[in-house]
């Protein structure tokens, strides 16, 4: 269905320069000439690289890696908003986007003159749109505002009509980016039956989001880009752990929802030992387990709370901790140091966990440093924890 | 399926596919969004006086004002409005509401683009159509602006030539320049920014320049950027055909009207092989 052969994406760095150029490849593309567009001129990078995959029918493809790594511009190429600069893009089928919903609402208009207008930009007939109307109010739910304009809506409803006709338009293939984060978490569950449905249908999805969770549960292979390279490509759980292993390490950089915090107090690295200060990642159960926190404190903190959570792989969690609940007083700190949380046996089933571990206020409101769900953990069976049963008769 | 839509992207694709098949892209993309031109353009017009008391009437109260001034300043001698064929009002809105309509068209035009902002960057719908539908709102009110003719017509007691029925189908070759103008600059607009501005300036020039509120001047400078200005043959002739019946320059009126289809496909071509740089600088 979608197939991207070594498909690259430039951009400029600066206004100006970037004006030039534009003038400059709309002259060569008006003579007839090449615009050599697989070369990079001054302060021009590559946003995507060399990117190659390919989604079949029917299969759903994960878009991962953090800020800026190129996954959005990504998404547009395959929307045919941004055409590559090197490699081609082939597309078999009609192509819906679920992309910023709401785009092109005029706010003097009604709702039922936006959902025309907007259906016919989406690319819609009018047949279709008629057929779709009052399926589109049902699922937007905004029945009793229909004739009222737009501008009066809430953000809510604005979302919710803005997707309801996103995901109306017939479409072969759909490009989801980040959006199953707007509404309400009735609505949400909404969109993703709704998605979901139209995957029974044969429909053919790729999916943009930060949402490691959604991810694993939508898709069946993904995509990690970093800076714009593919770091991994295969089996969603592969890629994810990569993923979140490259975040633990510092090695992800910009912006992520994985890590944010005020850094008024940084966890520079957190380490998991047993028993003999041995760094491992897998534990049998009932052995100890000691997570080693460094920090760094840049101004005098007086009490702040660290906290840690190991969830299991339906994303539950099994066991929290806070300094804060179990009256344990960290003190003022300033500079650098170290905190070390012991369990003295593991007693949690075998399995795969996620680890968060977390730096915060002492009533836990600011977060100055957050980990969530970076540590992965392994808990093979072992030490048999004593445990009996006991009978009365 | 048997007819699956295939797109390919991939860089320099007019180059790999001919320039003979620019004209079949642009035929076929504009074919199949009639409906969302016809959309556009009253989403266009139905917001155009939506949060004003009066309305419609600016359609009527620009244009009055505009001449009010102009007669003002022929009255009162300061300048010389030449020899008229009709009484100076008639004749002057039945040249304006033409200037108008190309003025305005080519200014919405030409914002088209910039003013969908994030539209362009979020879905991918034809570009082509949305500028083509901005000048939908000026066709509109030149439309309506034959109304005010009919009426000064009446209290000016100017009998009108048979060929007066002929007066709208002027819009037709001027409406073909706009288009092809604005597709144009609504590219440049897109990228450099000072076209926009560039254009405001160059019109308001080009409304002096063009004998519109005023007849052809015989000597000068004027007199010269007159012969070579193909608004000012369609101008004339519209008000040929309304007052006299008989175009006086018909060789220029010609000449213009090609002028005016060169135009209208060069800049459909020029906005298909250049559209795809937009979204990726605007």
């Amino acid at each position: 269905m979608i197939q991207v052969e070594h498909v690259s994406k430039k951009y400029c760095k600066f206004l100006k320069e970037s004006m030039y150029y534009g003038v400059s490849d709309i002259g060569r593309n008006l003579l007839g000439l090449s615009s050599h567009s697989d070369r990079l001129r001054n302060n021009e990078f590559w946003s995507v690289d060399d990117v190659s995959f390919e989604v079949k029918r029917g299969e759903t493809l994960g878009l991962v890696g953090a800020n800026g790594s190129g996954k959005t511009t990504m998404l547009k190429m395959l929307n045919g908003i941004f055409w590559p600069d090197k490699g081609k893009i082939t597309i078999r089928g009609r192509v819906g986007a679920l992309i910023a919903v709401g785009a092109g609402f005029h706010p003097l208009l009604t709702g039922r003159e936006n959902i025309y207008i907007n259906g016919a930009i989406l690319g819609m007939t009018r047949q279709e749109v008629d057929q779709k109307f009052d399926s589109i109010v049902d699922f937007s739910g905004i029945e009793e505002f229909l004739d009222s304009p737009v501008k009066n809506y809430s953000s809510g409803m604005y979302v919710r009509l803005g997707f309801a006709i996103a995901v109306h338009s017939h479409c072969d293939i759909l490009l989801i980016d980040e959006v199953l984060a707007v509404g309400d978490v009735k609505f949400q569950s909404k969109c993703i039956d709704k998605i979901n449905e139209l995957g029974r249908q044969g429909v053919t999805k790729v999916f943009v989001s930060h949402n490691f969770d959604a991810v694993e549960l939508l898709c069946q292979k993904s995509l990690y880009l970093n800076k714009g390279k593919i770091c991994k490509y295969g089996d969603t759980n592969e890629v994810l752990d990569q993923l979140k292993k490259d975040v633990a390490l510092g090695n992800v950089d910009g912006d992520n929802s994985l890590r944010y915090g005020s850094h008024e107090i940084e966890m520079k690295k957190v380490e998991f030992l047993d028993a003999n200060h041995q760094q491992k990642e897998i534990y049998k159960r009932g052995e100890q387990l000691q997570v080693k926190i460094s920090f760094y404190a840049k101004n005098s903190i007086k009490n702040p709370t660290f906290s840690i959570t190991i969830y299991n792989k339906d994303g539950l969690d099994v066991l929290r901790s806070l300094t804060k609940q179990v009256g344990f007083n960290t003190g003022e700190l300033y500079g650098n140091g170290e905190i070390v949380y012991v369990i003295d046996m593991l007693s949690i089933p075998v399995g795969k966990y996620w680890i968060s571990i977390g730096c915060w206020d002492f009533n836990g409101y600011i977060a100055y440093d957050h980990h969530e769900k970076m540590y992965p953990l392994i808990v093979e069976k072992g030490i048999d924890i004593p445990d009996m049963w006991k009978i009365k008769k | 399926m048997q007819n699956e839509l295939v797109t390919i992207y991939q860089p320099d694709n007019t180059l790999k596919n001919g320039y003979f098949q620019t004209f079949k892209e642009i035929y076929r993309e504009l074919n199949e969004n009639k409906w969302l031109m016809y959309q556009l353009f009253k989403r266009d017009f139905s917001t155009m006086y939506k949060q004003s008391f009066i309305g419609f009437l600016w359609i009527f109260i620009i244009p009055i004002i505009n001449v009010g001034i102009f007669a003002l300043l022929g009255r009162s001698g300061i300048l010389n409005l030449g020899h008229l064929s009709a009484p100076y009002p008639v004749y002057a809105i039945l040249g304006l509401s033409l200037w108008q309509m190309f003025s305005n068209g080519v200014q919405a035009c030409g914002n088209a683009l910039t003013a969908a902002g994030d539209m362009l960057t979020r879905i991918n719908f034809s570009k082509k159509s949305l500028v083509i539908a901005s000048v939908g709102r000026s066709v509109v009110t030149f439309l309506i602006q034959i109304l005010l003719i009919a009426v000064l017509f009446v209290i000016f007691k100017v009998m009108p030539a048979a060929t007066i029925i002929l007066f709208p189908l002027v819009a037709i070759p001027i409406l073909m320049f706009t288009i092809g103008l604005g597709l144009v600059v609504s590219i440049l607009n897109s990228i450099v920014k000072d076209t926009g501005n560039l254009l405001s300036v160059i019109l308001m020039l080009g409304m002096y320049a063009t004998p519109v509120l005023y007849s052809r001047p015989k000597t000068g400078l004027l007199a010269l950027v007159t012969h070579y200005n193909p608004l000012y043959y369609f101008i004339s002739a519209g008000r040929d055909w309304s007052l006299t019946g008989t175009l006086s320059e018909p060789k220029g009126f010609f000449i213009s009207c090609i002028l005016a289809i060169f135009v209208f496909f060069t800049g459909l071509v020029i906005f298909h092989l250049t559209e795809t740089r937009i979204t990726e600088r605007v």
